[in-house]
């Protein structure tokens, strides 16, 4: 008898925080690491909650946006 | 080709999977994959060597045939299977008993007692394993490779003669007989069984068999709570003219998505059963357990978690020993018991040590008794293989003292001088009666408070059932009610146990609670209660 395969299926139409597919992809990345470990520093967690590129240090974006950021960085 | 897998399932039990689906679509919506210069269309993956999604496990061959309870043949009036909300993590899939019994057998060829690994459960809602064509031909697999008992639960309406006759090949077997009622005509109402008398008539087949089992009971006030009451006795009565190892009454509970209308009054039920319960407890042989344990306990108990013992397993080392119902433990050879847990741990080790004799201290009656038991005397219902305790039952696991050590490790290491600490409304009166009595939290501020199960709703209050937003909706009201802020939250681990992730039943890990409500939350890791 055959190895029981284990399938899952993708959704590729989900829409993302940001708009800015490349942004969202770390923003996603980001989310789900977290989700699945936490960072430490030393031996010491770290609780993080945004991220900054390193082409440009000024701007943070949210990795848990709530409802009420998902809307506004749709309306821009 | 087996079909998909339930991606909500794997966020429960392996959510590494649910983050490779994550993954590979954040990934898919910025470049397509190519094959020989053609672009590649993909609609999904599967997992290459199933090596390596082993996880720990204590190897229990309940893991693998577990899988085959995905029918039903009866439907029970009270099935909480009917109740469950749509977001649960639990669903099931479709798909023919072939290729359920194609993964039941690569779960076999995964499981590794030795390593103590098997694949990641994917189980779904568990119904009726018996009626699966391939059952048999499963547990025949199993015995080549485990002399682990079988614990085995079920409706009883597949327990004809020839089914117990090769469950008896199989032993060791440990049968969970959701019997319900002695009654043909009740039960066949209240589990739509036409033929009420396999399952009733297969008791003394079981016993003739040497198959030891328990007695399940959900006392459903179908017509009236008298004649449910009425029934309860008069099931417990054939159960115990049969020898059975032990009766367990599991009180009955429905979700908003069961009924929206109320349907009986919860205490009413739940407090004049356990009533009747304790009083065929005075004239049963045996053992009549109530879960959970902990609404008797709480409604007649005035101190909790002690070592008594509410019943012993007919014919087992403790019964022939001349321990009885009412004994409070107070050692056992002769380290010193003070609560229920150590009395379980104890009895535990000495059931799996080469020891042939243990000597209990008692008190009945005021008196201190010592009793001598012989481990190699008793008879069935009781049997080494199967029986966790020498036949001593108590009412529940209670609540270990350790869980306090833990709980003041967590607070110690967030510096926190103002916890809030989430229980459920049936373990609250034994964790303030342990914090009362412990010193470790002298500079401490702890409010013990009680979230509402507004996931299932319904009548349904067990702390286990919590879900992420129980604990969010509970904690952003708790903040606008009171002025004093916590610097610490500290949730039991249990409603997150199903899984090894942290994960609640929806398959939302715990982690959100603290992003939504901006305050630390650690989780005191603990067992399920639920015994």
């Amino acid at each position: 008898m055959a190895e029981y395969a284990f399938r899952y299926n993708l959704d590729t139409e989900k829409e993302g925080v940001y708009q800015d597919p490349l942004l969202e992809m770390i923003r996603a990345q980001l989310e789900n690491i977290l989700n699945i470990a936490i960072p430490v520093e030393g031996q010491r967690e770290v609780k993080i909650d945004g991220f900054k590129l390193l082409r440009d240090h000024k701007r943070v974006y949210k990795i848990f946006p709530q409802e009420q950021d998902f809307l506004e960085e749709r309306s821009l | 080709m087996s079909s998909f897998q339930d991606i909500k399932n794997a966020a429960l039990y392996e959510p590494r999977i649910e983050f490779i689906k994550k993954q590979l679509e954040s990934l898919l919506s910025i470049v397509d994959l190519e094959k020989d210069g053609q672009v590649v269309e993909i609609d999904g993956f599967r997992l290459k060597n199933l090596k390596d999604w082993l996880s720990p496990s204590p190897c229990d061959p309940i893991e693998v045939f577990e899988y085959a309870g995905t029918r039903c043949d009866c439907d029970c009036l009270f099935c909480y299977n009917k109740g469950n909300p749509p977001s649960l993590a639990l669903g099931n899939l479709r798909r023919t008993p072939g290729q359920e019994l194609e993964e039941m057998r690569t779960r076999m060829d995964y499981l590794f007692p030795k390593a103590g690994s098997c694949l990641f459960p994917s189980l779904g809602n568990i119904y009726e394993v018996m009626i699966h064509p391939h059952f048999f031909e499963v547990l025949r697999l199993l015995r080549d490779e485990t002399s682990k008992v079988f614990r085995i639960t079920t409706n009883g309406r597949a327990l004809t003669p020839e089914a117990i006759a090769q469950l008896a090949e199989l032993k060791p077997v440990y049968l969970y007989h959701s019997l319900n009622s002695a009654s043909p005509s009740r039960r066949t109402k209240l589990m739509k069984d036409k033929n009420p008398r396999i399952a009733i008539e297969s008791l003394p087949l079981l016993k003739e068999a040497g198959i030891p089992y328990a007695v399940l009971i959900v006392p459903w006030p179908m017509d009236s709570i008298d004649e449910m009451l009425d029934d309860l006795s008069n099931t417990v009565a054939y159960a115990d003219s049969h020898d059975c190892h032990l009766v367990e009454v599991n009180l009955p509970g429905y979700s908003k998505y069961f009924s929206k209308d109320k349907l009986f009054d919860l205490d009413e039920v739940w407090s004049k059963t356990v009533s009747r319960v304790r009083a065929l407890r005075q004239i049963s042989n045996c053992p009549i357990v109530v879960m959970p344990s902990m609404y008797e306990e709480n409604l007649y108990e005035g101190r909790k978690n002690v070592p008594r013992i509410i019943g012993t397993v007919r014919n087992s080392p403790a019964a022939r020993a001349g321990l009885a119902k009412g004994d409070k433990i107070l050692e056992i050879n002769g380290i010193p018991v003070a609560t229920r847990p150590q009395a379980r741990d104890l009895l535990s080790l000495l059931k799996r040590s080469e020891n042939r004799e243990a000597n209990v201290a008692v008190e009945r009656a005021e008196h201190v008794l010592k009793l001598s038991l012989n481990l190699e005397d008793y008879s069935y219902p009781y049997s080494r293989e199967t029986d966790r305790h020498l036949g001593i039952i108590f009412m529940g696991t209670g609540l270990r003292i350790s869980y306090l050590e833990e709980l003041r490790d967590i607070i110690d290491s967030h510096k926190a001088k103002q916890v809030l600490f989430l229980s459920s409304a049936l373990v609250k009166p034994t964790f303030e009666q342990l914090l009362a009595e412990s010193h470790l939290f002298g500079n401490v501020r702890m409010d013990v408070q009680v979230p509402r199960n507004n996931f299932f709703g319904g009548n349904v209050f067990m702390g286990d059932l919590l879900v992420v937003q129980d604990f969010i909706d509970f904690i952003e009201e708790y903040l606008e009610q009171n002025r004093v802020r916590p610097d610490l939250i500290v949730i039991p681990s249990s409603p997150f146990n199903l899984g090894q992730w942290g994960r609640d039943l929806t398959g939302r890990v715990y982690l959100d609670i603290e992003r939504k409500v901006g305050i630390p939350v650690a989780l005191l890791e603990c067992g399920t209660i639920y015994d």
